[in-house]
């Protein structure tokens, strides 16, 4: 019997293979002009659709074998996906403009289904900044949140790393493929997410080795969209008017997530971005209490 | 909750269940991440849920979780295989005559594509109670199988297509043994496993030793 009789004539209903949808959605990604809007809209058009239905499966067969080799090449023993159309997959992604089909993970994934919560920064952080960034995760492990950042240099390394000295629960969804250090100086601090926590990425393997590091920034702000959609609000500590940041701020209120911007942006004279975003229905936070007064509190769940 | 789709046990994730082979043709819905001392999250509260025994706390849960794994299911299988095939539930660690024997499994293969119930067939019981797992070493399938026995009377007429449904996959030991048995009974027939969730094992960037493998 054919695979393809089989598969048809077997116990499940369209039957999904984490393995043969990671190749096809890389194979997709592969396509001239690929983007998370292209792709999204082949989905929209067909919501039945998954990865593998859109490529062939002997295609979709030799780009997993790629992805798997080059990431045990670079380290990587195990990892985990995320589809959609499947258990597990976060509905909460479904509200991105352009929602993504496949994530890859490593570590712990029922993080992702804990109370979220993004701080986000500017790479380039003053250290007033950094100091706020890690307060402000203290706050939100004591408040029983996960705290949610993007593993770049900066306002999101104090958050990170704040949360856990805390002994709280972080989780990272990074701009670059698993196995990949962006920047260099935060591999042991990725690796140690991945190995006591989450990491979280939606960049395709392949592209992302197949093209010029100035396309793969561009990678960067589409994780923010994903971040916000993971999480139920996100906090800005510090940022410029032209800061990458700020895509995840427009993300959070296109997606219906809260936004909270904290005071201290509100008192630079150089950037106009916290007024606009307050009027479009970002909160000032004045003092933490100002957060918990909109979330309440996070999760009690045990970890015994 | 919208529908969900079976996912296969394939070369990215049979690593994790150590008696499995590229052979064995396993399916589930939900994964749930082993070790970490988390028990957070979804599926580790609908399987807290349906394991749960007459006298703990929440026992009113076992039920409507044993219902919403029965739906999933009747949403994610076949239709047309479902009406040629039997579904083998895994034995409980207790056996019928013991207080504490739980039949979730048959409860909830049962319940699938209720009222059209499927052919269910009780074809292996065990011979004496066991514990059920506590942190020490699982039992080997040839442990297992030496604590198995057929009905004979649901051998008669025995479906081709044959369903080993089960909770949760770890290591495939329960699964390996009983495919093996029904295989050497009946060698024609097409054995699968199918599994309301699979236990991860996270490790990203180290081998595992073969005791995590074995938990």
């Amino acid at each position: 019997m054919n695979l393809l009789a089989r598969m048809n004539s077997g116990p499940a209903v369209s039957p999904v293979s984490p393995r043969r949808e990671l190749g096809a959605y890389e194979a997709l990604w592969l396509e001239k002009g690929a983007t998370f809007k292209s792709l999204a809209q082949r989905f929209a058009a067909d919501p039945s659709a998954t990865p593998s239905d859109l490529v062939s499966s002997a295609i979709a067969e030799a780009r997993a074998t790629e992805v798997l080799t080059k990431l045990s090449k670079a380290g990587v023993s195990r990892f985990g996906v995320r589809l959609n159309l499947t258990g597990n997959y976060p509905q909460k992604l479904r509200d991105a403009r352009h929602p993504i089909e496949m994530l890859y993970f490593q570590g712990t994934w029922e993080l992702a289904e804990t109370r979220c919560v993004a701080v986000v920064g500017s790479r380039a952080a003053t250290d007033d900044g950094k100091r706020r960034a890690a307060k402000i995760a203290r706050a939100l492990v004591e408040r029983g949140f996960t705290v949610v950042s993007g593993l770049a240099s900066g306002i999101v390394t104090s958050a990170h790393t704040a949360a856990i000295e805390a002994g709280g629960r972080t989780i990272a969804v990074i701009g670059t493929p698993i196995g990949v250090y962006y920047p260099k100086e935060n591999e042991a601090l990725q690796r140690r997410i991945a190995e006591e926590f989450l990491l979280i990425s939606q960049v395709p393997v392949l592209r992302y080795s197949s093209q010029h590091v100035l396309q793969n920034k561009l990678f960067f702000p589409e994780r923010n969209v994903t971040m916000s959609a993971l999480t139920e609000a996100t906090i800005i500590v510090e940022a410029s008017d032209t800061s990458g940041t700020l895509t995840q701020a427009r993300a959070a209120l296109h997606q219906g997530r809260k936004l909270f911007i904290l005071d201290s942006c509100f008192d630079r004279s150089d950037i106009s971005w916290p007024a606009t975003y307050a009027k479009r229905g970002a909160i000032r936070i004045r003092e933490p209490a100002d957060i918990w007064s909109v979330l309440g509190d996070g999760d009690t769940a045990s970890t015994d | 909750m919208t529908a969900i789709r079976l996912q296969q046990i394939d070369g990215t994730n049979r690593g994790d269940h150590f008696y499995l082979t590229e052979e064995d043709e396993c399916y589930f819905l939900y994964e749930y991440t082993a070790g970490a001392g988390w028990r957070g999250g979804g599926t580790n509260q609908l399987i807290h849920n349906l394991q749960k025994k007459l006298g703990d706390g929440g026992y009113h849960y076992k039920a409507p979780a044993i219902a919403q794994c029965a739906r999933a299911l009747s949403e994610a299988m076949s239709e047309a295989w479902l009406a040629q095939a039997c579904l083998v539930p895994v034995p409980p660690s207790k056996i019928r005559t013991d207080p504490a024997y739980d039949d979730r499994i048959y409860r909830v293969c049962k319940s699938i594509r209720r009222p059209n119930e499927p052919n269910i067939r009780e074809l292996i019981e065990q011979i004496e109670s066991t514990d059920t797992f506590k942190g020490g070493s699982r039992r080997k399938p040839e442990e297992l199988r030496s604590n198995y026995r057929f009905d004979d009377r649901h051998l008669l007429n025995l479906p081709q297509c044959i369903g080993v449904v089960d909770d949760v996959l770890t290591t495939g030991s329960h699964f390996r043994a009983i495919k093996d048995m029904i295989s050497e009974a009946a060698p024609d027939s097409q054995v699968v496993g199918i599994f309301v969730a699979r236990r991860a094992i996270p490790s990203p960037f180290e081998s595992v030793s073969v005791e995590d493998l074995l938990k």
